[in-house]
């Protein structure tokens, strides 16, 4: 378990799946994400081995009430090079706008570099999800590269940010 | 692609070096100061062969030739690294007897130190040595590991008990 202010992020658990498919079928939750089709029953993964170096998915809860309101995680950690990917969803409508994606979001880096020892952290972001590219400026990362037409969404093209993150830039 | 020290170069080990490795393997005075304690079969040291050329950074593992000549004289590797501690574990053989008391072993652990600490970014390379091996202590102490500690009668050997001796090497 790692504990935030607001959210607390754990393991995930069979119990989340119903929560996360809510999650999935929510169009302004999955508007900017990479899935453009309808969830599968079994999308959201519930590894049945201890999570280890390499992909690290994790549930976001709300501290108050336990409740799941998202996910997060770290995938494609390169050993050598000791970067990774990250991601964040509130899924939860109820909790979107409300400092918790930032709370999530500043607990996974903590994570990501005083536990797993990484020494970057970076995201993937439609450049037109203003509120998601605030939130990441916010806690400390930077623009490093945008790829024109990366993403066709919605009858539409939008750029795409590369973003990262060191661990003196997390604020 | 090789590592080249001062006189040793480190490379993928390859099929062909099956015969040397058997000869080492089986050979009581190599062997004498190792963990390796029952006779090895050409078949058992084919398949600890087969995909050893294909390295992670969870697995580097060498053959070690004369940079001189280019005659293979050992092998190294690093074994249990964790990408999250950064640590690693030296195995290092110079298994041809030709090859002994000349530096070869000193500069094979200076050479895959310089790879653990600048290739793939490793915090620490530890290693245990029998105590009674003073020659392989010597030259670890001439390639930087330092001595941290002494585990009584952890090795056994020649119907006994022998001290093992803790030594390890952090990134500059």
């Amino acid at each position: 378990m790692i504990a935030g202010s607001r959210v607390v992020l754990r393991e995930r658990r069979p119990s989340d799946v119903p929560y996360a498919q809510a999650w999935l079928d929510d169009v302004d939750a999955m508007r900017w994400t990479l899935h453009p089709y309808p969830a599968a029953p079994d999308a959201y993964d519930v590894p049945g081995e201890p999570l280890s170096w390499g992909l690290v998915p994790l549930t976001v809860v709300d501290a108050e009430s336990g409740r799941p309101i998202g996910h997060a995680g770290l995938g494609d950690m390169v050993p050598e090079h000791r970067r990774a990917l990250c991601w964040i969803v509130i899924g939860d409508a109820a909790f979107r706008g409300r400092g918790y994606g930032e709370d999530t979001m500043r607990t996974l880096c903590r994570f990501a570099f005083e536990t797993v020892n990484l020494a970057k952290v970076e995201l993937e972001v439609v450049a037109d999800n203003a509120a998601a590219v605030r939130l990441y400026e916010r806690i400390g990362f930077v623009r490093e590269v945008t790829r024109r037409r990366a993403r066709w969404i919605e009858g539409a093209w939008h750029d795409e940010h590369l973003m990262g993150l060191f661990p003196e830039e997390l604020r | 692609m090789t590592f080249t020290g001062a006189l040793v170069r480190l490379r993928a080990m390859e099929p062909r070096d099956a015969d040397a490795q058997y000869r080492w393997m089986n050979d009581l005075e190599v062997t004498e100061h190792l963990g390796w304690r029952y006779p090895i079969s050409s078949l058992a040291i084919a398949q600890r062969l087969d995909g050893a050329g294909a390295m992670t950074f969870a697995n580097p593992r060498f053959s070690v030739e004369r940079a001189d000549t280019g005659e293979l004289i050992g092998y190294t590797a690093l074994r249990d690294v964790t990408p999250e501690s950064r640590n690693g574990e030296l195995d290092l053989v110079i298994g041809e007897r030709s090859a002994w008391g000349q530096g070869f072993g000193t500069d094979t652990a200076r050479t895959v130190c310089a790879f653990a600490f600048e290739r793939i970014g490793l915090h620490r390379v530890q290693l245990w040595v029998v105590a009674t091996h003073a020659p392989a202590i010597r030259a670890y102490e001439k390639a930087g590991f330092v001595r941290e500690g002494v585990a009584r009668e952890r090795f056994f050997k020649r119907g006994r008990y022998h001290d093992a001796v803790l030594m390890a090497r952090l990134a500059p």
